[in-house]
């Protein structure tokens, strides 16, 4: 396991949590969740704080070791986990899908960039819900990417 | 910007400019990339702010400024670099181009992760040649500790002769006060010499094998390794009542790294050693003998042993690392890796060429020293023949004389080829061009020189201040014994990096 790569489980009602934590990289190594995920597991990316295109490919190694009838869910993704969902095929499993991520915002009033936390079925029609500043609480907030290629993981 | 549109589908970042440095465009890629969300994008004013060059190597602005001058591609080094308002940094390379009149597209080549690992791959690649390096060590060491009982049981003896002479001297100068004694004192001091001088042999001789010494190559007589790494094991063998006999033969030289080679004929007498203790032949014997292949230029040592043979189904496994036939805790199975590692890096090759139920055959062969010395120049000088250094052949028997000049090549880049014969000599003399040759003492003669210049007629002789009948042959300069770096040198007019003292 990378010194950088913390995995932790936990459950949650039926469900499975595997709680990822620090980088995902080169040195990555999932052998000690690889061929033991079953039913119902739910990937928390909560604190993953980088992944680089070496760690993708690690991921996706893990993954084709999931057993196929396993019900994947994905929750809290970083925007760095959503930018390389977007970009490489079989990240996201087939038949998975997201839960929850972090989206980028930023308050004109306040000159601060928020990562809003978002539900997928908050986005309707590939838009940006609007959001009011958390600090300022008047303000809406600006969503700060290219919603065609942020959303894109949603179609 | 429709006409961009479709660079949306690259995985590289990209950049269009106008005439004034502005952004115009930029795809998808290069705002994930950069980590400039599009708000940020747009407040630049001029493309030469967007990053910043951490070492120097790369300078956009040039680039964009030749492109726009001379047309063409412009492709940067390689080269750290990091965004506006962002501390993170990107190994990259960026390639820049004039598209039309005023449009400069410009793209990204992120090698970060390519550096990273190759910078991960560059340390392990070094702790591993340390960890080879502690294995050889530990194999080494390993023989040691399987030999000091019979090593201990050799040392002992002249311990125990010591030990009774020093009784004896001192009963003799308790007692004895007229000078008839003397003699007795005499060879009781004598006796206690040299039993110390054969303790300090065995230990030294225990001392060098397992130090690990310094890489190099050295003229040796192939004689002197058998027996050093004889003296090594038959202390071991005495005690198992095991017979080892050694065909001598002193014309037979080696250019190698004696150590590592002293290393690999210790491994294969205690493999034999082995073989044979655990045999139930009646006789119990190894033998080890040479051979000389003059029409390959190599010669062989080979170890004969009467065990029982290795298992046909395991022979092709013995010189993998780490394979033993041995239990758990007794054998390391480096044994026969390493000395293949070694002899593959002497150019030469070992294998098992007979094996039956009476015995095994190990050979170990070796290119000749002046094969090995001339291998080892022109790897160091590329194209040996080409190049303009004076090239010198020195024909010597005297092995300290030889490794003088192979240590003058190691230091100080000299092309010192050295020889043993005269008909050695002769085939090199065929393969490359020499411009100087230096004569020892006992091969000079004027026959011997006749031969040399009817190869080439211009080449320069040497001799030694010490040779005899010198006023028969045209010499061109002295050198004096002993060998001295700088006498040398001045003496056959050669110029070379010299640091230091040979």
């Amino acid at each position: 396991m990378s010194e950088g790569l913390n995995i932790k489980t936990s459950h949650e009602d039926d469900n499975l949590v595997v709680t990822f934590s620090g980088l995902i990289d080169e040195d990555s190594s999932f052998e000690s969740i690889e061929n033991k995920l079953n039913g119902n597991v739910i990937f928390d990316f909560e604190e993953v704080s980088l992944i680089n295109s070496c760690g993708i490919r690690e991921w996706v190694t893990f993954l084709e070791s999931v057993d196929k009838g396993t019900i994947l869910t994905y929750r809290n993704c970083r925007q760095i986990i959503i930018e390389q969902v977007n970009m490489v095929h079989g990240f996201i499993r087939d038949g998975a899908r997201i839960e929850s991520f972090y989206a980028p915002y930023y308050c004109e009033e306040c000159d601060q960039e928020h990562k809003v936390h978002l539900n997928v079925a908050d986005v309707k029609d590939g838009k940006a819900p609007e959001i009011k500043c958390p600090k300022c609480k008047t303000a809406d907030l600006e969503f700060d990417a290219i919603e065609e290629q942020y959303f894109q993981f949603i179609k | 910007m429709s006409k961009q549109k479709y660079l949306d589908n690259l995985f590289e970042p990209i950049l269009v400019i106008n005439n004034k440095n502005e952004i115009i465009y930029y795809n998808h890629f290069f705002s994930t990339f950069s980590g400039l969300s599009p708000r940020k994008i747009k407040k630049i004013e001029n493309v030469s702010s967007l990053l910043s060059s951490i070492d120097n190597k790369i300078s956009l602005d040039q680039q964009i400024d030749k492109v726009r001058k001379d047309g063409g591609v412009s492709v940067s080094k390689e080269g750290l670099i990091k965004f506006l308002e962002s501390e993170e940094t990107f190994n990259c390379v960026l390639k820049v181009n004039q598209v039309d009149e005023d449009e400069v597209l410009i793209c990204f080549n992120d090698l970060s992760i390519e550096k990273s690992i190759y910078d991960k791959y560059r340390k392990q690649v070094e702790e591993l040649k340390v960890s080879y390096k502690q294995l050889v060590l530990a194999d080494k060491l390993k023989s040691i500790g399987e030999l000091s009982a019979g090593i201990s049981h050799e040392i002992s003896n002249p311990l125990t002769i010591a030990s009774g002479n020093t009784e004896i001297l001192e009963i003799l100068l308790e007692t004895q006060d007229d000078l008839n004694s003397k003699e007795d004192i005499l060879e009781a001091i004598t006796n206690i010499q040299s039993s110390l001088l054969r303790i300090n042999k065995i230990t030294l001789n225990m001392k060098k094998f397992v130090h690990e010494g310094v890489k190099s190559k050295q003229f040796v007589s192939v004689d002197k390794l058998i027996q050093s790494s004889v003296g090594l094991v038959s202390p071991s063998f005495e005690r198992l009542g095991i017979t080892l006999t050694c065909e001598h033969n002193s014309d037979i030289s080696a250019y190698v790294d004696e150590l590592a080679i002293e290393q690999v004929l210790v491994n294969l007498l205690k493999n034999a050693l082995d073989s044979v203790e655990n045999s139930n032949n009646s006789i119990k014997e190894v033998k080890v003998y040479t051979s000389l292949d003059t029409k390959n230029n190599s010669f062989s040592i080979s170890i004969e042993d009467t065990g029982s043979g290795i298992k046909e189904e395991v022979v092709d496994l013995i010189f993998n690392p780490f394979f033993t036939t041995k239990e758990l805790g007794e054998g390391t199975g480096m044994g026969l890796s390493l000395s293949s590692q070694i002899i593959e890096e002497h150019q030469g090759e070992i294998s098992l060429v007979q094996n039956s139920d009476n015995g095994c055959i190990f050979s170990v062969v070796l290119p000749s020293a002046e094969i090995s010395n001339y291998l080892e120049l022109e790897t160091r000088n590329s194209n040996l023949d080409d190049n303009e250094t004076s090239k010198v052949l020195v024909i010597d028997e005297d092995y300290l004389n030889l490794n003088f000049y192979t240590t003058l090549n190691e230091q100080c880049g000299g092309s010192f080829l050295v020889s043993r014969s005269i008909s050695k000599s002769l085939q090199l003399l065929e393969s490359i061009n020499i411009n100087k040759v230096i004569f020892g003492e006992s091969l000079f003669s004027k026959d011997n020189v006749n031969s040399i210049l009817a190869m080439e007629d211009d080449i320069e002789i040497y001799v030694y201040s010490e040779t005899d009948n010198i006023s028969e042959v045209d010499i061109r300069g002295i050198i004096t014994l002993p060998l001295n770096k700088e006498d040398v040198l001045e003496k056959l007019e050669i110029n070379l990096g010299v640091d230091d003292e040979v």
